[in-house]
């Protein structure tokens, strides 16, 4: 009975049937455990790890930087820019609105470059459904290359806020 | 208590029917996730 | 003496009862049962809201409720039925007195001041930043200083269990090994210390940063202690709902446990490991490095899961000697067949064993994995999850046992029966269709904890797709499911402990 105390002696040995299923349930765990890790080899999507502290002025002051020289045009007064191929780029998160408008080419390395400028945002890219966590101080550096050609919308995740459901924003991938 | 004590000659075998179904739905589901994201862009 | 004359001996199980103690349960799983209640509107509207064809609440609402559901639920209803089911534990199952009630009173009452504080300010506006409150996202002092006090009063009843085991010990009330009920729960309250160790950490710099005694506050390293006690009380109600279903077992079809070595080994892997799997909350944030996520969300390589998958197996198997020992003994599955399925304790049993294990436990991992997570975080698939394991899992084993409760310790009997009868299936059909809801939308991108998916205020259009709207159709209509399978419940044990007939 699982309410009265066990017999004196209660570590006997197991029984086949136990002994089966906790093999079975260690080969499971080991199995997904190296799958993580072999995916690091094998697969392109793995977790981005590169961060560097900044804080909110200076990266709003490279971002700027970075869309005055390669702005390509407007779009209901936000910036839309093209970044050199195999180059970084900037991403603004804010309430409420990421910034600029990416133009990405398809098949190219961009190193992105995402912080917040005030509380947490989620960066969650759609309808491919890739989602990321953007902190205020930290620059994080997502090395993210675009398999297919399209608009994509940004959607913000993480709670910000009266505004929060109107932060979204826009990456154009072309061929 | 007698089958508490006749360790080794435990009789459930519905139960580990149960468990294997189990463990191939855990499985599937796992494998389908890993599919899905195989298909998302290049990121590292 | 004294303590002997404060005893009365159970009629059914034959138990000793400690009066003190038996107050005390009560009282706690009461009031746990109140705060289930506020939780239970909560949800309601939220659901109503989500699902886009009703959109119930106005943004700013919709949000506030979203907190408060989070606190009640995950915190208040579910710590103080713990609380009691940890006094049941450590005395009745084991024929003992507790240690000291009055302490056990201030215990109630801290965590009562400290609950009614909480949600006054978020009821009041003053704390709308969702359960997690990621700063810079900040509430009123006060909103901290109410978690604070509870945690206080939630952490010394911990200590008081523990105090209770040691002193039934001294007086002889069990020799060698504790029950595997009572030995799970204390797994559970091992686990309640070291959450509610990391409740100190976050929360207290919290309320300094907030009334300006501290600068700023790093979110990261915020979001690291906070997920120590926001999973870590996850964990807690884990653990103490794989003890109640060993409870329910025995107590509904006298299940034996087929190894009682296996099963402690089970509860034993989730003490040095389950707490890693806070982590699972920032395998997608800046900072940190892959060999630290990988060793951390897989629990040292799932030792925890591989408990989990032990119980899987050994909970099932009791029932199944039990039943076999009966004479159910044709072909595979007679046993399962004949069970008690009209017996809310064990068809709330089997339901929330199973749509745990099929739904959330599955989801969990899967969506802990440290690469797909990037397909799952904040996206409606962790509602998704984490409502088949708090909700059709821990709440509703807390529900089947909470029937026997108020029988064997409120000494009542049941009003409607039949009612209770049907409760924990239509509970638990609306949780899965919620969930299965959240899960496929999440799975479409829909955000949690979003007020409008349609977007229609943005400046630049947004469509997730039509299919979005079926699914979370599916979180609303088994959202009001849920809601009148948990109204059942509140009704039938607050009518049954005011109304109920007496059990002498």
């Amino acid at each position: 009975m699982s309410i009265s105390a066990p017999e004196r002696i209660w570590w006997r040995p197991l029984a086949k049937e136990e002994k089966i299923w906790v093999i079975v349930a260690l080969c499971w765990a080991i199995f997904m455990f190296i799958f993580m890790i072999a995916w690091h080899g094998a697969g392109r999507q793995n977790n981005p790890s590169t961060t560097y502290r900044i804080t909110p002025a200076v990266f709003a002051q490279e971002a700027n930087d970075f869309i005055a020289k390669y702005k390509v045009g407007e779009d209901k007064g936000r910036a839309i820019v093209a970044p050199p191929a195999g180059g970084d780029a900037y991403l603004i998160s804010r309430l409420w609105s990421f910034d600029p408008i990416l133009v990405l080419k398809k098949g190219e390395r961009y190193r992105l470059h995402l912080s917040s400028l005030d509380l947490q945002h989620g960066l969650s890219i759609q309808p491919m459904n890739l989602n990321l966590q953007i902190l205020p101080g930290y620059d994080f550096v997502v090395n993210i290359t675009p398999t297919e050609a399209g608009e994509f919308s940004l959607i913000c995740n993480e709670y910000c806020g009266i505004g929060h459901h109107k932060m979204v924003g826009k990456i154009i991938v072309k061929e | 208590m007698d089958e508490e004590k006749k360790s080794g000659k435990m009789k459930a075998p519905g139960t580990l029917v149960l468990v294997f179904i189990f463990l191939a739905w855990f499985a599937a589901l796992y494998f389908l996730n890993w599919s899905v994201l195989s298909r998302l862009w290049s990121i590292g | 003496m004294a303590a002997e004359a404060k005893l009365r001996t159970c009629s059914v199980t034959g138990l000793q009862v400690h009066l003190p103690a038996q107050k005390l349960i009560m009282t706690n799983a009461v009031t746990a049962v109140v705060f289930l209640l506020i939780g239970t509107v909560m949800a309601i509207l939220i659901a109503l809201t989500r699902w886009p064809a009703v959109h119930l609440l106005n943004q700013e609402f919709f949000y506030r409720f979203v907190t408060a559901h989070g606190l009640n639920m995950l915190i208040f209803w579910i710590i103080f039925f713990e609380i009691a089911g940890l006094y049941f534990g450590a005395t009745i199952l084991l024929n003992a007195r507790l240690a000291k009630p009055r302490v056990a009173w201030a215990c109630f009452v801290l965590m009562l001041l400290g609950a009614a504080l909480a949600d006054i300010m978020v009821f009041t506006g003053n704390a709308d930043v969702m359960f997690t409150s990621y700063p810079p996202l900040q509430a009123h002092p006060l909103y901290y200083l109410g978690i604070l006090i509870f945690a206080v009063g939630a952490l010394l009843a911990c200590l008081l269990f523990f105090a209770t085991l040691v002193l039934a010990k001294q007086e002889g009330k069990y020799d060698g090994a504790l029950p595997l009920v009572t030995f799970g729960l204390a797994c559970a309250a091992i686990i309640a210390v070291w959450s509610l160790a990391h409740g100190a950490l976050t929360y207290v710099p919290a309320l300094l940063w907030s009334v300006g005694l501290m600068k700023n506050i790093d979110p990261a390293m915020y979001r690291l202690t906070y997920w120590g006690i926001g999973h870590g009380a996850q964990q807690i109600n884990l653990v103490a709902m794989i003890a109640i279903w060993y409870l329910l077992g025995t107590l509904t079809v006298g299940s034996k446990v087929p190894s009682q070595k296996l099963s402690r080994i089970a509860f034993f892997l989730y003490l040095p490991f389950i707490n890693l799997g806070a982590i699972h909350h920032l395998l997608v944030d800046p900072g940190l490095h892959s060999p630290f996520r990988i060793f951390n969300t897989s629990y040292a390589m799932y030792l925890a899961v591989v408990g989990s998958m032990i119980h899987a197996f050994s909970i099932p198997a009791g029932v199944e000697i039990a039943q076999r020992a009966k004479g159910f003994t044709t072909g595979l599955f007679q046993w399962l067949r004949k069970a008690p399925w009209g017996t809310p304790g064990f068809s709330s049993l089997a339901l929330s064993f199973v749509i745990f294990g099929f739904i959330g436990g599955t989801t969990g991992v899967i969506q802990g994995s440290e690469q797909l997570n990037m397909l799952a975080h904040n996206t409606l698939r962790i509602p998704g999850h984490f409502h088949t394991t708090v909700v059709a899992g821990t709440t509703l084993a807390f529900m089947g046992i909470a029937y026997y409760i108020i029988q064997l310790v409120g000494q009542r009997k049941l009003i409607w029966e039949k009612l209770a009868k049907f409760q924990p299936y239509i509970f638990s059909i609306g949780v899965v269709i919620m969930a299965v809801g959240m899960l496929s939308a999440g799975s479409m991108g829909v955000p949690r904890r979003h007020w409008d998916v349609t977007f229609a205020d943005a400046n630049l259009p947004v469509s997730l797709g039509e299919r979005i709207y079926g699914a979370l159709g599916m979180v609303g209509i088994g959202g009001i499911i849920a809601f009148v399978g948990a109204l059942i419940f509140i009704l039938l044990a607050v009518g049954s402990l005011l109304k109920g007939e007496k059990i002498a």
